[in-house]
């Protein structure tokens, strides 16, 4: 027996920063409104600090998720910590998980990080690979690690772990690193960190843990070896709530959304790093979740008015 | 949940988990993940209590521990029975995983 607590006005997915700030805006317009959370802060948890989110020159990723958190359980918001893995629709409402039903959806659910698909990588995960350097930087004193990736994530992973490892190699693909100033500049500055540019990787190798990783440059085989190996290659939209949906994603899976965060199925909006808007950051992010939450109270208010013409 | 340490280690997790399994949860207070992850663990504590001890090591206080068990990536969460590691899973799970994952555990009690 399907067990049906109550209706929401909106149902919102993830708990990062276009999820909470839908959350808020949501709750600020009156709507009834229930959060589904499972990592709170989203990619934010992964940060160290932050420097880019306008009022904190410079703040904990901790810290940030904290006041987010602080600010949104404020308002009338029931915070459900639960993974949703089904979302059905049914004469214009919405099944989450079988038992929460909904007249809209905001699909927050972020991404996750891409992995290098080479050899060795999925067997020494937790044994000297992470997608994580905040986590496992400090894990690594004294040791020697690789990061591989040229863009933001990796340099600012890279600048992390020279806080601990004894040496920091960045192995990146292109011949020039793809990220801020500010941070190639630092990289740059930094004794331990050594840049090993048009470099693929092909494999890890190693006993228990990883010792080794095997890249290709210029046409040659070559290796260094390595403790850990921290890979920030980029990330991927968590887009299978969306799919299910029948929600309309481009060719990279990211979510297709309009200016109003509306998706091409009716009462479904979408906001953050799941969307194909390009700017993947906190900021954006939360405007998007704003946004989204401002459509998701249109469109209830008009389809309120619809139900009463009938 | 039990927090555990160097010292007391050999006493809380390696013999009592002759009598009762003990699940550990290495953590440390820079990872954001494992502050999703334990409030979870202290709820399934309500429910799997009276089977299970649950406990959690902070790994920046007890280095012993965190070298000894080649701790390299955090959460993680160890099974201990009889003094031995059983099972373990990395990263941030979902709560019905890991009810799934102590419930296949219990089993072969």
């Amino acid at each position: 027996m399907i067990e049906i607590y109550k209706m929401y006005d909106v149902a919102i997915v993830g708990c990062g920063p276009a999820g909470l700030n839908a959350a808020l805006y949501c709750a600020r317009f009156g709507l009834k409104t229930i959060l589904f959370c499972v990592q709170e802060g989203g990619m934010i948890s992964e940060a160290a600090v932050v420097e880019n989110y306008l009022g904190f020159k410079q703040i904990e990723g901790r810290a940030l998720i904290e006041n987010f958190l602080r600010h949104v359980k404020s308002y009338d918001v029931e915070i459900v910590h639960e993974g949703v893995d089904k979302i059905e629709k049914k004469n214009g409402i919405f099944l989450v998980n079988g038992k929460y039903e909904s007249r809209s959806i905001i699909l927050a659910c972020g991404s996750r990080k891409k992995k290098l698909g080479i050899e060795g990588e999925s067997e020494f995960i937790g044994k000297g690979v992470s997608y994580c350097a905040v986590c496992d930087a400090p894990l690594y004193r004294d040791k020697v690690v690789a990061v591989i990736g040229g863009r933001n994530s990796a340099t600012s992973s890279a600048l992390h772990l020279a806080n601990f490892a004894k040496e920091v190699y960045l192995v990146y693909r292109r011949g020039k690193l793809r990220a801020d100033k500010v941070l190639v500049n630092k990289v740059m500055e930094n004794e331990k960190i050594k840049l090993v540019l048009e470099a693929v990787p092909i494999k890890i190798k190693g006993d228990k843990f990883v010792e080794e990783l095997v890249f290709e440059q210029k046409g040659e085989e070559k290796s260094i070896a390595v403790d850990g190996i921290f890979i920030e290659i980029g990330i991927e939209p968590c887009n299978a709530l969306a799919v299910m949906l029948g929600v309309e994603i481009d060719e990279e899976g990211y979510i297709i959304v309009d200016h109003g965060m509306k998706t091409n199925v009716k009462g479904v909006f979408a906001a953050g790093d799941l969307t194909n808007v390009p700017l993947k950051q906190i900021i954006v992010a939360a405007a998007q979740g704003a946004i989204a939450a401002a459509s998701a109270k249109d469109f209830l208010l008009e389809n309120e008015s619809v139900r009463k013409r009938d | 949940m039990l927090e555990v340490n160097d010292n007391n280690f050999q006493k809380e997790v390696i013999e009592k988990s002759a009598e009762k399994p003990v699940l550990v949860d290495f953590y440390a207070e820079w990872c954001g993940p494992c502050h999703a992850l334990t409030p979870r663990l202290e709820l399934l504590e309500e429910e799997y209590g009276d089977r299970v001890v649950f406990a959690k090591l902070n790994v920046d206080e007890s280095p012993a521990k965190a070298s000894e068990y080649s701790i390299r990536s955090i959460p993680v969460v160890k099974l201990f029975k009889n003094g031995k590691v059983v099972d373990e899973f990395i990263g941030l799970m979902h709560e019905d995983e890991i009810r799934e994952w102590l419930d296949r555990n219990l089993q072969n009690v």
